[in-house]
């Protein structure tokens, strides 16, 4: 508990959006996924693509948020006393990858109904209707 | 072992989901041979769902090895840096090893498998 409150505290700003997408995307995969489940094949594929592309967001916001923050590392480092910038820099860049991992954390979930919603929209399909032997 | 030794508790769950996944693409082939579409399609989207989630999580494990490497470096002495650097990532990457060890294969034989149902729904028709 007290390595993700730690964590919370190194990534900064950026966690808040993606702690939003990732407590956001923890329902919706289970409410697409439940709807998926018991609606017709067009909607499940339907909600399977909504789940795969909304899963990787946080994962591409977390990258971005990475970079961004080593941009501003390196706008500071540039004007650090050159003996401390390779200590500077090496702990920020560990610092920057927290938003990364928080945000690749949180797209396992839903890429994973994701795909098995997509299983089951594509397996009703008419053309996959089982012919009576 | 090694490899997932170093890798750490992402390695374990990497494994974990990689050998569910093989477990789901036995059970696609064997819903292929016997002509069930649609368990086959289902079970094709678990081996996709848990290929593409033990390729994420050996990406987060990577990245996880590698956060906690620059945290490492940045106190030591500057001529030992170079050295802990290499051998933190080696231990690092394994974690993504593992992840695309099993998480490559079994997205592209889940997919394969989905595609060789469409193509034998299309005959058919």
């Amino acid at each position: 508990m007290s390595s993700v409150f730690s964590m919370w505290q190194v990534g900064g700003g950026w966690m808040y959006p993606l702690a939003l997408l990732n407590c956001g995307l923890l329902p919706l995969s289970v409410v697409l996924l439940t709807l998926g489940i018991g609606s017709k094949e067009r909607n499940a594929v339907l909600y399977a693509v909504i789940l795969l592309v909304a899963g990787l967001s946080p994962a591409m916001l977390g990258a971005v948020a990475q970079h961004l923050t080593m941009m501003n590392v390196e706008e500071v480092i540039a004007m650090a006393n050159p003996a401390d910038q390779a200590t500077i820099r090496a702990a920020a860049t560990g610092e920057a990858m927290t938003t990364t991992l928080f945000g690749l954390s949180g797209a396992v979930i839903p890429v994973f109904c994701g795909f098995v919603l997509l299983g089951i929209g594509l397996g009703r399909l008419p053309r996959f209707e089982e012919s009576p032997p | 072992m090694e490899l997932l030794r170093n890798a750490g508790p992402s390695g374990y769950l990497v494994a974990l989901l990689g050998l569910g996944g093989v477990v789901m693409l036995a059970l696609t082939f064997a819903m292929l041979m016997a002509s069930r579409a649609r368990q086959a399609l289902l079970f094709a989207g678990l081996v996709l769902g848990f290929g593409s989630a033990a390729l994420l999580v050996g990406f987060a494990g990577r990245i996880a090895g590698r956060k906690e490497v620059f945290r490492a470096i940045a106190h030591v002495a500057a001529d030992q840096r170079e050295q802990l650097l290499a051998l933190g990532f080696e231990e690092a990457n394994a974690a993504l090893t593992l992840g695309a060890g099993f998480g490559v294969p079994l997205l592209t034989l889940g997919a394969a498998a989905m595609a060789l149902q469409f193509a034998r729904a299309g005959g058919r028709r």
